[in-house]
């Protein structure tokens, strides 16, 4: 496959997955719109290049997906523990933070997969 | 001095502008480099992931070079602490420098020196986004040492394990590759039967991911293989090919192994004069690419059939040459105990035939 073929399929699981990731950072790691933009501009160049990484570039788009979401999850919740440390989050938000990235990755990536 | 270097963020640069800087971070000596960090943009991800792609396209032409800058770019984003890209990438880095950087010592034979860096690649891994996937590349590399230490009967119960991971995330490249170490050890436990039909899937399944250095080193291994059952036809025509597609990616060390298996399919043929150009071409490849442990191995080689011409004195003459190279590498404990006879024997005069055999035995390696 040639790169400019491999960045679209990129960009293309960039556009359907964004609106998921964006619904997480909200309503679920509760990061103002300020912040989701600028995580997701973050993420997007972060996936363009995670893509070309060794052993990953020859590996299907699609099955990166799971990848993707974990770094959403690991980059939310890692930037509202910096933004909490030594103040006490509300239980929401808590419960969130102290729930294993993988675990809602997971979640948002079947999610992805139902509404396609 | 340890510690953590903060920088004004720079505008990040394009995939091509990473490539570019690459080529230039690598034309710039090594001292020269970390006063000119910023200008040679080597905190950039984009630089990074285009100076591992270069350094890994090297690897096989010259292992030496690779090794000290996979090391130079290790210690870099070690000490002081950078701030490199986001999320995981720092830890890719770190991690990947360590397996090319390990890679390296493995194809230059310095076993101890690759373990230690898959240490450091394990420990830095264990903190990326998708930590199986970049361990699964690390094992790859240690079933490989597993195979130069000739521990076969691990190779071959955890190479089905490694395969499953693979197909699992969809890294079929990396699954082939697996398949090479399981026909590698069938060529090194005596099946060649098996070997050819192993490397003839390999060679199938290279063509349609359409990978000519996978395609290349399957023929590479079929020559070998051809010729060590005297099937010249079939040899002949898989280095045919192998050359072909080795000449197209430049690549030395590929060029150097098709001199070696025709050198082994004239020896099998009954031509020891035409068999040494063969094996002494091969090692004028390997030995401007600092290969010594395939240098060494072709030495003894030559050094057996110099026997078989009645050249003794000459056969003394390059087994002398070969023992300093072959006294650096770690042996496992036969190729010690083969080692010391043939040092022994040579010492007076009189080449121990067995031990040589034994010796150039455990050299005697096919293409990974």
């Amino acid at each position: 496959m040639n790169r400019r073929t491999r960045d679209g399929e990129v960009d293309d699981l960039l556009k359907r997955a964004m609106p998921v990731i964006h619904s997480a950072f909200q309503s679920y790691y509760r990061l103002t719109e300020k912040e989701a933009l600028e995580a997701e501009g973050e993420l997007s160049l972060w996936f363009h290049r995670y893509a070309r990484r060794s052993g990953i570039a020859q590996a299907p788009v699609r099955s990166l997906t799971l990848s993707l979401f974990l770094a959403a999850c690991q980059y939310g919740r890692s930037l509202q523990i910096w933004k909490y440390e030594g103040r006490e989050a509300d239980e929401n938000l808590a419960r969130a933070l102290s729930r294993e990235p993988g675990d809602l990755a997971s979640e948002l990536a079947e999610r992805l997969e139902r509404s396609s | 001095m340890p510690g953590r270097l903060l920088r004004f963020p720079l505008k990040p640069i394009s995939s091509e502008e990473g490539v570019e800087a690459a080529h230039q971070a690598l034309a710039t000596p090594r001292e020269n480099r970390p006063g000119h960090a910023i200008a040679l943009r080597l905190e950039e991800p984009e630089t990074l992931l285009g100076i591992c792609g270069l350094l890994r396209q090297q690897l096989e032409t010259s292992p030496e070079d690779v090794w000290r800058e996979a090391e130079f770019f290790y210690r870099f984003l070690e000490q002081p602490r950078r701030s490199v890209g986001v999320l995981d990438e720092r830890e890719f880095f770190l991690g990947e420098t360590a397996l090319i950087a390990g890679t390296a010592c493995r194809l230059l034979s310095r076993r101890e020196d690759a373990r230690r860096w898959f240490d450091r690649s394990e420990a830095w891994f264990r903190h990326t986004v998708n930590s199986v996937a970049d361990w699964s590349r690390l094992s790859y590399q240690r079933l490989a040492l597993r195979v130069e230490a000739r521990e076969f009967d691990e190779v071959l119960e955890l190479v089905p394990l490694l395969i499953e991971s693979f197909e699992k995330l969809e890294m079929r490249e990396e699954a082939l590759k697996c398949r090479f170490l399981e026909g590698i050890v069938l060529m090194e436990v005596d099946q060649p039967t098996r070997a050819i039909e192993r490397f003839r899937r390999i060679r199938a399944g290279a063509r349609s991911l359409g990978n000519d250095q996978l395609l290349a080193t399957a023929l590479t291994n079929l020559v070998q293989l051809h010729a060590s059952q005297g099937e010249a036809e079939e040899a002949l025509d898989a280095s045919r090919h192998a050359l072909l597609v080795w000449r197209r990616l430049d690549n030395r060390v590929g060029v150097a192994k098709i001199h070696w298996g025709i050198g082994d399919l004239l020896r099998v043929k009954g031509q020891p004069g035409s068999a040494i150009e063969a094996y002494r071409a091969a090692q004028s490849e390997f030995a401007a690419i600092g290969m010594r442990g395939d240098v060494a191995a072709l030495q003894l080689v030559v050094a057996d059939l110099l026997l078989d011409l009645g050249e003794s004195e000459a056969a003394r003459r390059e087994v002398l040459a070969a023992l300093p190279a072959i006294e650096e590498i770690q042996m496992v404990p036969e190729g010690v105990a083969a080692l010391t006879l043939l040092r022994e024997s040579v010492r007076g005069r009189g080449i121990d035939r067995q031990a040589l055999r034994e010796l150039h035995g455990f050299f005697d390696r096919p293409t990974r």
